[in-house]
This record gives structure tokens, sequence and C-alpha cells, in this order.
């Protein structure tokens, strides 16, 4: 059966009657109503940001190259997409505290799904093709300076598959290798070498990036899963071993008509124990253990709102998510970012200036 | 050459923009609506209005993507005020869109113009929020959702 992919490409064979004598002869009913309280975006760029996406931070490491120990990172800079300044350029990072936004302006244009290095001393980052897909990985210096491209999809794969949505990326905790979402999870070397899928889904990954647990065995990522003829299917976030041996399924949400959960966005716990997701059944954030257990909420949404994005601090005692309401909400749309303690205590807003999705966070050597 | 270009000059710059987009325009729109006759009068309706504002518009290929949709949201709307639903429809799509066009008639408005906007015409977030007066993260959840949606809806199809 041809994926939904495929039948949007098949879309081109739909009728487009030539219009254009119309158009000229036409005398032009009142402009149509702007959506209020929405700003108008400016000049359209067409490859920016693409995707559902947001890199998720936590990196924490051991294996073959132990830069910061797990546990013992300090928090550095948050990279976000703020859509609301120069489009071609949407990355930028802030502090923690929502001060100091600086846009990358050295990284290419149309840059999206950026992601820290395990170092927190280099970004890589996608970025669009020609006809506004992702297909291409690249790796900066943290200052976004040194772009370079270290993976170009048409050298790997068909167009078929490089007409897939792509998802994100994840470095692994001793940076050597970075994943990747293309229809299917892949993995390759950091310099874009020994590239090969390292799971094929039945149906169909989700647009959320993958994450690499902190002790490099395993890679989170969420997915859609067939379910009965009539009954739907059902959303789950699934482990895959790193090493290729298989996958694990990490939540059991239920059919999606009465799921209990539907996990997107997710986030390691620097210690590898717990993992926290954006929860699009209740839209809160929640979290799991890493053994399938003790699945609850850290905090739910007021009425009309909705919670996404989060992102485990690298020290581990905050984590930060983003608010903003609901289609349909009276409510103005607007992004706002929230820190809360790890335990969902305290949350507190943050004033990140424009409309910014969080990315991924920096992790620094303690002291 | 004149600051002020006449209504003939604007007119071929906007062909020039009809010939680039406006066959995808017009069936991303088919996609959204699943009704012919309201993707071409919504692409038709779009162009002219820009015809009209002329050099105001900076750029007119972003524009009229934003403006025809809003378009066919709108008389989507008004329809479904009076039918109680997404209007039914004459057209029959070709076959090998066929479970595409049913499948994104069962989606909410939001969804269905987000999904058609990204995996059809490959707009960013970005542009999509814009378009629905909505946030990018939304884009992400309606995009998000409407796969599933449609995976579930041409599975159970195919079953």
């Amino acid at each position: 059966m041809p994926d939904v992919t495929e039948r949007f490409r098949a879309a081109d064979t739909l009728p487009a009657r030539d219009l254009w004598s119309d158009i000229v002869t036409r005398e032009p009913g009142s402009p149509p109503p702007a959506p209020a309280g929405r700003r108008v975006a400016a000049a359209i760029v067409a490859l920016v940001v693409m995707v559902v996406g947001i890199a998720i931070a936590v990196r924490a490491f051991h294996a073959s190259r132990p830069i910061v120990p797990a546990g013992a990172a300090a928090n550095g800079k948050i990279l976000v997409v703020n859509l609301s300044g120069d489009s071609a350029h949407p990355i930028s990072v802030v502090n923690p505290d929502g001060s100091g936004m600086r846009v990358l302006r050295e990284l290419p244009a149309n840059a999206s799904l950026p992601e820290w290095s395990p170092e927190g001393t280099q970004i890589a980052f996608a970025i669009a093709n020609s006809s506004s897909l992702p297909t291409e990985i690249w790796i900066a210096r943290a200052d976004g300076s040194g772009a370079h491209m270290v993976f170009r999809c048409a050298d790997h794969f068909s167009v078929a598959t490089c007409h897939q949505p792509f998802d994100g990326l994840a470095w692994s905790p001793d940076g050597q290798q970075i994943a990747f979402l293309l229809g299917s999870l892949y993995v390759m070397n950091e310099d874009g070498t020994s590239v090969h899928r390292l799971y094929a889904p039945d149906v169909g990954i989700d647009s959320a990036p993958p994450a690499w647990s902190p002790d490099g065995r395993w890679i989170l990522f969420a997915m859609t899963t067939r379910g009965a003829p009539g009954a739907g299917g059902a959303d789950n976030l699934y482990l895959a071993a790193a090493d290729g041996s298989g996958i694990r399924q990490l939540t059991h949400c239920g059919p999606v008509a009465h799921a209990k959960c539907a996990p997107a966005v997710s986030t390691w716990s620097p210690d590898g124990r717990s993992i926290a997701f954006a929860d699009e059944a209740t839209g809160g954030i929640r979290t799991i253990d890493v053994d399938g257990s003790n699945l609850r909420t850290l905090i739910s949404p007021p009425r009309g709102m909705r919670y996404a994005n989060p992102i485990w601090s690298p020290d581990g005692h905050r984590i930060v998510y983003e608010e903003f309401p609901m289609q349909g909400s009276k409510l103005p749309p607007i992004v706002t970012v929230y820190e809360m303690q790890a335990d969902g205590s305290n949350p507190s807003s943050l004033h990140v200036p424009g409309e910014p999705i969080l990315q991924s966070w920096q992790r620094l050597p303690r002291g | 050459m004149s600051e002020t270009r006449t209504r003939a000059d604007r007119r071929t710059g906007w062909e020039d923009v009809y010939r680039e987009v406006g066959p995808r325009l017009q069936r991303a729109l088919l996609l959204y609506a699943g009704n012919l006759d309201l993707a071409e009068d919504a692409v038709a309706e779009a162009f002219a209005q820009g015809i009209r504002r002329g050099d105001a518009i900076r750029d007119p290929a972003a524009w009229v993507w934003r403006a025809a949709f809003r378009i066919a949201a709108g008389r989507l709307k008004e329809r479904s005020r009076t039918a109680g639903r997404l209007p039914e429809t004459a057209y029959e799509p070709p076959e090998s869109v066929r479970d595409l066009v049913a499948a994104l008639r069962e989606l909410s408005p939001a969804q269905r113009a987000s999904v058609v906007l990204h995996d059809y015409a490959g707009y960013p977030a970005s542009e999509i929020a814009s378009v629905i007066g909505s946030t990018a993260p939304a884009v992400f959840v309606h995009l998000s959702r409407a796969r599933k949606r449609l995976r579930t809806i041409l599975e159970d199809d195919d079953a």
C-alpha cells in the first residue's frame, strides 16, 4: 500500500485547468479577513523550518569518548527556532533564563532542527533542498561558523525516500554517530559515512525527533502502529537498540480513539532513568520510567492550552517547555516558554522573545 | 524605468507567478477543499485581488498562497454553515488520489490545511501558521495528528 507521502505525490496528477483568462477578467471581491491576532509573516522563504520539530536536548554520555559524564554537566545555552525573526535564519541561542537571544546568522539559510553535540561545542542541523525537504545534514561550530555538509540524501537514497518527511536528528552521547528519521530510523557516523537503517516501521514514524539515551544503548522515537481494522492505530514511544538488535515498546497508550496517552516530542533525563514527553492526548507534560513503569503527569495545561517540546536540563534539575493555545481557542496565538522543576513543581514563564520553538540544551562541563 | 508600472505590466508579472505556482496551488486547494469549483474560485479570486493590489505586495507567490487558502477556508465555512459539514462535491478525483481526498475530508480544517501545505506543498510550519492563523508548535500538533488520522483511515480502507 502506498504510504501517505506517496499518496500526496500522486496528487500532482490532479487536474489544474488554466485559469489565467478567468483571472484577468475577474473583478475581485472583498479581501478575505486575516486571522485575528496573527502577525503576518514577512516574505516567504520557501525552505525554512519544516518539521515537527524539536531536536531534543539531554545529552548525557559515556562510552568511548566520555566528554561530560552523565549527571555532571552544567546548563549551557538553549537552541531555539524563532519563527518571528529573520525567516531565513530562524536558529538562535538563548540563555536558560530566556535572556540574550542571538541569531546564528553564520548558519546557512534555511537551517532547521538544530541539535547540540554532546560536548556542546558543535551544532548538527538539517537543511532544506530545492523541494523544501530537509534532506541534508550539516555540522557547524557552536557560534554557527564553519558549517559543512556531512550527509546528502540524494547520495544515499532514492527520490522516494528523500521525499519522506525529515523528522529530526540526535547525536550519540559519545559524539561519534548521528541518528535521524527519514521515514525510517537511520544511523550514520558523524562524518556522514556508514549510513545504515536501524529500523523500518510498518506504518510510519511520527514527526518527533529521535533522542539517544545517555548510556548510548537506546534511541527513543515515537511511532503510530497499525491497529485492528476499524479500531485505529496507536501512538507510542519505542526504544530501538543502538546496536540494531531490535526495538522495545515503552508506552502502551491504547488505540487512538481511547488513548490514555499520545506521546510526541520526548526527552531523556540526564541520568537515563526517565523520559519526559509531550502528551497530545492530554496536552500535558508526562514522564515514564525507562522500564515502561510509572507513567505520571508532571503538569497539565489550563483549559484551551497545550504544552509541548519539553527539554530536560543537562544538570537534571529543570525542564523547559512551551505553552500555546489549542486551535479554535479564543486566546491569542502566542507561544510562551516555561520552566519547572523536574518533579513538575514551581512552573514559571520565561521571557523569551519572538515565537520560539525549543530545540536542544547545551551541555557544559561542570566547574 | 517609471516607478509606476502599468496594469498590463503588473498582469504580466502576475502571469509569471501564476504559471509558476498556480497549478500546484490549485491542486493543494483541491486536496484541502475536496471541491474543484471552490478550489478554482479561490485561486482566481486570490490572483485577481493580488493584481488589484499590485506593487503593494512584495512577495506575490507567498501572498497568493495565503490569500487563496484563506478564501477557500472562508468559502468552506460558509458552505458548511448551510450544509452542516464539509460540502459534498460532484467532483470525482482520479483513482490515484481518490482515497486520499476522501480521507482528508475526515480531518479538521486546521489539520487538513497543515498536512496539505506541509506534505504536499512543502511549506514550513511558520508559513502554515500564518495561513491558518495559528502558531508553529500548534501546526506541528495538527500535522502529527493529521498524519496519524490519515494513516488510520487509509489503513482501514485497505483492510
